[in-house]
């Protein structure tokens, strides 16, 4: 269908208006806000699909506000090459009327053939809603406002279905098929959790099954410990069975009687061995006996033999001691004679050297006593002068010091003197005659100069008395001069002295006192060094010495031979004394030995009377003949008692006792083994007994069968609930993998022409639509799929302009031709994307008539479309 | 005066039958003890002089104590002998279920002949010469000391053994515990009476099992009898009364379903129907049968499942096959078609291992469907 022309009278707000001359593509259609443009499509809508004779509130719809008039609409329009009119007009005087293609309807017919026309279903009562009740018009055309939803296809889907199917030939499982889906997906989902594992009852089975099989493989290893306990308790059965039969326990018992028995035989041969070695024992006790006696007395005559023969050994050699004494003693009588002779010589010459040494000191002494005198005289007269000349210097305290200072002030006086006399005034008095004259009450010499240095008065006799004052500061020249005097004068009464040069006569006669001092001193201490006392001292010793008879003169030469001779027989007296003291020395030795040799033989002597004496008492017991006697009974006897042992002792090796012994041992072991076996096996049998009656109490058999019965069982059931388990995962994939399949076969034509329109504005994107619903899903971009309602407004408008579009060129090719409407449905578009967007449409346009009513004509100068204007 | 008594074997107590889950099993162990009481009220009944149990009593050695005394207490209302002898399951080992028994005082009229020695009493009429098992094989005949076993002149010898009898028994394939088929002539007896074989079966001359008195095993073998044996001397013909015991009647029963239907099945099932509460069943099912048909033959068992005992199906042999109506009724076109035919043809596919997943996967679909999709 194209449209071709709209007329509108008095609908809504539109009075009259007429659209004509529409063209075959893009025709646009401006108008202001509120000039009427939705009005238009209102009008165009109910045109065609509301019933002329609707009332209620849809006829109410089209009338202008409160008022009350007749709308009427009328549209022309081609369709399949011919040129049909639709006319009607509501609310007064309703009318309908349809001409074209040679045929005409009015009133209820128009409906009909316009629901036949179109395909759309007629609404039975009451207004019309584009979903339901416009066909593929409610799809392609847009009301304001509403690009952007959803493409609310409602009604129109069937002439889509049966376009698509006309195509693919194919339709999806419908409302059946997603029921189908939804309980294999909850099937599959009883056995299988998201991951792919086994969950719920599936999986419960598959551990129970595994437990019980742990639980088999337990209880089988108990029952084989069973059946091993009660193996080895018919082994024990066996066993103390053959015992019982063979009474082996009895026969052993004999076997160890008789054992014993013969032990105790070999025993008794055992005893007796042992009591001829006791016998033997004793003979050789006895015998030895006998024989020790014997041997005590031989040994008792041997001995007193060696005692007297070492009795007079002794004996001789002391005779022999005391002659070797009598000889030593005679010798030493001779030299005590020499030594006497030689003591004698020596002391006399010892006396003649001491006479002769005396005399020589004496003389040596009263030498020294002369010298000495004259020395000390002459000492004591040096130290008496240094004694004077010291008090001399000692007198004085003057020092060179003193003397300098008197001198100093001497010379401060005289200056003064000096100084005062040039300032005086000198007056010599030259009197004419006689004249006294008189200076201060006394008289002045005539000529004699007067030096006057304060004022004075001068009575010259005759003449009167003449004033004298003296200038220019004499009086305190004067007064200078006297204060040197006075300390002058002080310094000399301090030092006692009167006056200068008695201070330097003073000085001078202190150093020479001093001179002398040390002069005398230097004598002293050359005279009497050690001083006078012991110069005095020494003087009474030699005096002392001197003392005495007069010495016989005697010269050095002498004393010299004299200590010679003295020296000589002092040596020969001590080779006497050495020669003496040896010989006494040899006497004396001798003297012990004898002592020593006398002590020797009388004890030799006692002990071979004391020896003598036993062998006496000894032989009155037992003549020596009875003891070798009685040594030859006892080696008798004791050989008949090793006969007699060794007659036993062959008698017990021949009973082989050791193999008696071996014999009674294994027979009272196995005995004892035996019982101990009977007994442990007894109670081991006991014991297993009662561990096999506690196991029977277990129903270890029954339960061991019941489980075998019941893995069976669970084998087979999950053997199955796998196959079930599969089975569901095979049914949903199958079921999955064919709706999927299905449905990209279905929308294939959609996303085909809507492809080359997406292009446009969008590169490499693609619309997913739902295959029930056809209303759009995604869009997917760069492979990102995106849900339609997250888009932005502006993208939602032109995905939903764009799959109408493709949706409209699918239905076209479906004979169904249907112009397109979009009323202000790109309002949200920015202008960069409006400008593609004109792109699409004039690119629809080439094959389908579209109508755009804008507001915004600027908008839409460019895209080269006859504009009309409302 | 004729020796009367009832041979009994295999009586398997303690037999615990894992494979039958839940309470069913539990009755089926149960019952094995209370068709004991039955035994012993049918021996009080009919007066017989002793009941010869030919080995198997019990079904292992190492049943639980609780099972030994309830079974003795089942033994109460006959007060005559019960000789039992130990068999290959319960062999009188050094420690085994009759030292147990001898442990727990058991009444006097309980005899264990684990000992080869003749048995006397009831007046001089009869010796029972019993041949028990020491271990659970053994390889020499036991029975052959009843040749010369001496009893006095005009004594009834009765045989009482347990094992096969050489050459004789049908697929017989344990080869130890055998006894000689002409034992009963060799040895003068009147009657052998064994143990082993679970049905009731005369198998030579004057030798006789009796089989279990409650059957415990799907096999075509006549057991769930006991015998009630009557000599009237030693030379006199033996007359046998074979008195079913039974509580419960084991079914194997397999079906071949050809016209795609499953039909076939269903009326074996239809046809144990009469006291079903006491029936263990074993269906094996075979053929093709259609979507719909499956679906309806697992309604149709569960109904089953919950009438017998016990029902086991063995439905490996079973195979679906989708019919143009199956698929249709799944869905004629679309993505579940696609499925639909990838899963046929998969299924059909021998060399898919995912075969047999394709085929229940297939009637999980058609499941799902008939169950609305839910």
């Amino acid at each position: 269908m194209k449209l071709r022309r709209i007329e509108v009278k008095d609908f809504r707000k539109l009075g009259h208006v007429v659209v004509d001359d529409l063209g075959d593509g893009l025709n646009v259609i401006v108008g202001d806000n509120e000039a009427g443009k939705s009005t238009l499509l209102a009008a165009l809508r109910a045109a065609l699909f509301e019933r002329h004779r609707v009332g209620g509130t849809a006829a109410a719809a089209m009338q202008p506000y409160n008022q009350s008039v007749r709308p009427e609409v009328l549209v022309e329009f081609e369709r399949g090459g011919a040129i049909w009119t639709l006319r009607k007009a509501f609310c007064q005087r309703q009318e309908a009327e349809l001409t074209g293609n040679g045929e005409r309807y009015v009133g209820d017919a128009v409906e009909e053939k316009l629901a036949e026309m179109f395909g759309f279903t007629p609404s039975s009562s009451g207004g019309t809603k584009p979903q339901e009740h416009h066909g593929v018009f409610g799809l392609l055309w847009v009301e304001q406002g509403m690009s952007h939803r959803q493409l609310g296809i409602g009604a129109g889907r069937n002439h889509l279905a049966s376009a698509l199917e006309r195509e693919i030939g194919q339709v999806t499982g419908g409302e059946r098929g997603r029921a189908l889906l939804a309980a294999a997906e909850a099937r599959r989902d009883q056995f299988w959790d998201k991951r792919g594992n086994a969950r719920g009852e599936f999986k419960a089975l598959a551990v129970q099954l595994d437990a019980d099989r742990q639980n088999l493989a337990d209880l089988k290893r108990r029952m084989a410990e069973h059946d091993e306990r009660v193996s080895k308790l018919a082994g024990i059965h066996n066993i103390l069975a053959r015992y019982r039969r063979d009474d082996t326990l009895e026969a052993s018992r004999k076997r160890a009687a008789a054992a014993r028995q013969a032990a105790a035989s070999v025993a008794g041969l055992e005893d007796a061995l042992r009591a001829a070695a006791g016998a033997v024992e004793h003979a050789k006790l006895k015998l030895d006996a006998a024989a020790a006696r014997n041997a005590a007395r031989r040994r008792l005559v041997a001995d007193l033999a060696a005692d007297q023969s070492a009795s007079d050994a002794a004996r001789s050699a002391r005779d022999e001691v005391l002659a070797t004494l009598a000889r030593l003693e005679a010798v030493a009588a001779e030299a005590a004679i020499r030594l006497e002779a030689a003591t004698a010589a020596e002391r006399q010459a010892t006396a003649r050297l001491r006479g002769m040494e005396q005399a020589l000191a004496r003389r040596q002494a009263a030498q020294a006593v002369e010298r000495l005198t004259g020395q000390l005289k002459l000492a004591e007269q040096a130290d008496d002068a240094r004694r004077k000349a010291l008090a001399l210097a000692q007198a004085s305290t003057l020092t060179a010091e003193d003397v300098g200072a008197l001198e100093k002030l001497e010379r401060a006086v005289e200056q003064a003197l000096m100084r005062l006399e040039a300032a005086s005034v000198r007056i010599t008095l030259h009197p004419q005659g006689a004249q006294a004259a008189h200076l201060d009450g006394k008289p002045v010499e005539a000529g004699t100069e007067l030096s006057l240095s304060r004022d004075a008065r001068l009575v010259l006799e005759g003449y009167g008395e003449i004033g004298i004052h003296p200038g220019g500061g004499t009086e305190e020249l004067a007064q200078a001069a006297e204060q040197s005097r006075q300390a002058l004068d002080k310094a000399l009464r301090r030092l006692e002295l009167a006056d200068v040069a008695a201070a330097r006569a003073s000085l001078r006669q202190q150093e020479a006192a001093r001179a002398e001092v040390k002069t005398h001193g230097a004598t002293l201490a050359a005279l009497a060094p050690n001083g006078i006392e012991a110069l005095r001292q020494e003087l009474a010793r030699n005096a002392l010495l001197a003392e005495g008879a007069e010495a016989e003169a005697c010269e050095p030469a002498d004393i010299e031979a004299a200590r010679r001779d003295c020296g000589e027989a002092a040596a020969a007296l001590r080779a006497v004394e050495a020669e003496a003291k040896e010989r006494g020395a040899a006497v004396e030795t001798a003297r012990r030995d004898l002592a020593v040799r006398e002590e020797r033989a009388s004890v030799a002597e006692a002990r071979c009377a004391k020896r003598q004496e036993e062998l006496v008492v000894a032989r009155a017991e037992a003549d020596d003949r009875t003891l070798d006697e009685d040594c030859a009974r006892e080696e008798q006897a004791f050989r008949q008692a090793e006969q007699a042992r060794a007659a036993a002792q062959a008698a017990f090796a021949g009973a082989d006792p050791e193999a008696k012994q071996i014999a009674l041992k294994q027979a009272e072991q196995s005995e004892r083994e035996i019982e101990a076996d009977i007994n442990r096996l007894d109670n081991e049998r006991r014991e297993i007994e009662a561990a096999l009656r506690a196991l029977g109490r277990d129903g270890l058999g029954e339960q061991l069968a019941q489980l075998e019965g019941q893995i069976v069982l669970s084998e087979a059931r999950l053997k199955a609930m796998t196959l079930e388990a599969e089975a569901a995962k095979l049914l949903h994939a199958t079921l999955a993998d064919a709706q999927r399949e299905t449905k990209d076969r279905w929308l294939a034509p959609v996303r085909e022409r809507s492809a080359p329109y997406l292009r446009l504005i969008q590169a490499d994107s693609d619309i997913v639509l739902h295959d029930e619903t056809f209303e759009i899903e995604q869009l997917v971009r760069n492979g990102v799929a995106e849900p339609f309602g997250g888009l932005s407004v502006g993208a939602r408008e032109q995905i939903a302009v764009i799959t109408r579009i493709a949706l409209a060129d699918i239905l076209r090719e479906a004979g169904q031709e249907a112009c397109i409407v979009l009323d202000d449905a790109l309002v949200n578009t920015d202008e960069a994307r409006l400008e593609r967007m004109h792109l699409v449409l004039g690119k629809a346009a080439q094959n389908q008539q579209v109508l755009v009513l804008t507001c915004r004509e600027r908008d839409f100068l460019q895209l080269g479309a006859p504009i009309r204007r409302m | 005066m004729a020796f009367r008594f009832l041979h009994t074997a295999d009586w398997q107590i303690g037999k615990p039958f894992g494979n039958v889950p839940g309470d069913a099993g539990a009755e089926l162990r149960a019952q094995r003890i209370a068709t004991i009481g039955e035994i012993a009220r049918l021996a009080a009944t009919r007066n017989v002089d002793a009941v010869l149990v030919a080995g198997d009593a019990f079904d292992s050695n190492e049943v639980q104590d609780r099972t030994i005394l309830r079974t003795l207490d089942a033994l109460k209302p006959f007060s005559g002998r019960w000789i039992f002898l130990p068999g290959n399951h319960d062999a009188a080992l050094a420690h085994s279920v009759w030292s147990r028994l001898r442990q727990m005082g058991p009444e006097e009229n309980i005899v264990i002949a684990d000992r080869p020695q003749p048995i006397e009493g009831w007046d001089g009429r009869a010796v029972i010469l019993p041949a028990p098992l020491t271990r659970r094989r053994e390889s020499l005949d036991q029975t052959e000391w009843f040749d010369a076993a001496a009893t006095p002149e005009g004594m009834v010898r009765i045989g009482l053994a347990h094992g096969s009898v050489a050459n004789r028994l049908p697929g017989a394939a344990e080869a130890s515990n055998e006894i000689p088929e002409d034992r009963a002539l060799t040895a003068g007896l009147s009657y052998l009476a064994l143990g082993d074989w679970h049905g009731s079966l005369q198998i030579a001359q004057r030798t006789w099992y009796s089989g279990t008195p409650e059957t415990d095993r799907h096999r075509a073998n006549r057991s769930g009898f006991v015998h009630i044996v009557e000599l009237d001397g030693p030379d006199a013909p033996e007359r046998v009364e074979a008195v079913a015991t039974s509580h419960f009647q084991w079914h194997q029963v397999e079906a071949e379903m050809l016209d795609g239907t499953c039909r076939a099945g269903l009326d074996a099932l239809a046809e144990l129907e009469a006291e079903a509460a006491r029936r263990v069943v074993t269906l094996t099912l075979k053929g093709g049968v259609s979507l719909a048909e499956r679906y309806r033959l697992e309604t149709e068992l569960e109904n089953w499942r919950n009438r017998f005992h016990h029902l086991d199906v063995d439905d490996a042999g079973l195979f679906e096959e989708p019919t143009d109506d199956d698929l249709d009724a799944l869905d004629s076109s679309g993505f579940v078609r696609l499925a639909v035919e990838r899963l046929k043809a998969q299924a059909a596919n021998d060399a898919d291992p995912q075969a047999a997943a394709a085929r229940v996967a297939l009637r999980m679909m058609y499941v799902d469907h008939m169950n609305g999709g839910r």
